[in-house]
């Protein structure tokens, strides 16, 4: 029996990219933070 | 440049690299590649049926750091340790973005199966009040400058709004509901193909690595914060 697949391939990229954007946005959101930590709160 | 930025940039600088976030990031890497290209394709969904790899460890790690959340605020509360506050803000933060993760996920999966975006199913509905509760609970904490006063309320809204995550699992038993019962955590065993099973279960190992290496630097930042603020108290 031939099965046809449905082409649902452009969700599938479009979600794992949304996600890997999301993860890789806040980890780099922390790393800011920390850097900026010293320098904002104190002003020196 | 005082002691305590010294010791707070000295802080940031190790925690830049860490074999946790090296083990973390192989992980998560080698999980997803085992998805994309070493996983079968679902005859019914398509591709897109792959998107569960990624939402589904998006809603556990969620449900893990607003549980987190929930003990820690509930300990601060017994023994105000000020640790215990840190890692509940901590765990608050880094669960709503895997809670963001798995609410954009689920409709982009969502559209070619179910033919809508969203619809204002019980787990759907359910799981973006959890995600307001806990972005309220992080807004909450920005809006009090008393520290013992804010982590007390923090911990109160952070406890309660835990009781949502069981509603959220059962909700698929309890109402009627368009989203699919779980195939992975129930009483009886998995029903997925060995060779899903094996994906699933690698994804969720690395998604915790990442969500352990995520608290861990948040904690860190808290730490390095408050540090900052004590040392200024001081001045």
């Amino acid at each position: 029996m031939n099965m046809t697949v449905i082409d649902t391939e452009s969700y599938y990229h479009a979600a794992y990219i949304a996600a890997v954007a999301i993860y890789a946005l806040y980890a780099a959101s922390l790393w800011w933070r920390g850097r900026s930590l010293p320098r904002r709160e104190t002003g020196d | 440049m005082s002691n305590i930025n010294r010791a707070v940039a000295a802080r940031e600088r190790r925690a830049g690299v860490d074999l946790l976030w090296i083990a973390a990031v192989l992980a998560v890497a080698a999980a997803l590649a085992r998805a994309i290209a070493f996983t079968p394709i679902e005859s019914a969904q398509g591709a897109a049926q792959k998107i569960y790899y990624v939402h589904v460890p998006g809603a556990v790690m969620a449900f893990a750091g607003f549980g987190i959340t929930a003990v820690t605020g509930i300990l601060y509360l017994w023994l105000k340790d000020l640790r215990l506050d840190r890692m509940a803000e901590s765990s608050a933060e880094v669960g709503v973005v895997f809670t963001t993760v798995t609410l954009v996920t689920g409709p982009i999966w969502a559209k070619p199966i179910w033919g809508t975006w969203w619809t204002w199913d019980a787990r759907l509905t359910l799981t973006l009040f959890l995600w307001f509760v806990y972005v309220g609970y992080l807004v909450l904490r920005g809006a009090i400058d008393d520290r013992a006063q804010r982590a007390r309320y923090a911990a109160v809204l952070g406890g309660l709004g835990a009781l949502l995550i069981p509603f959220i699992h059962l909700s698929v038993y309890m109402f009627r509901t368009l989203h699919p019962m779980p195939i992975l955590l129930k009483p009886s065993a998995p029903s997925l193909p060995p060779e899903m099973l094996t994906t699933i279960l690698s994804c969720l190992g690395a998604f915790a690595l990442l969500f352990g290496a995520l608290l861990r630097a948040r904690y860190r930042l808290a730490t390095a914060r408050d540090a900052v603020a004590e040392a200024e108290e001081g001045r």
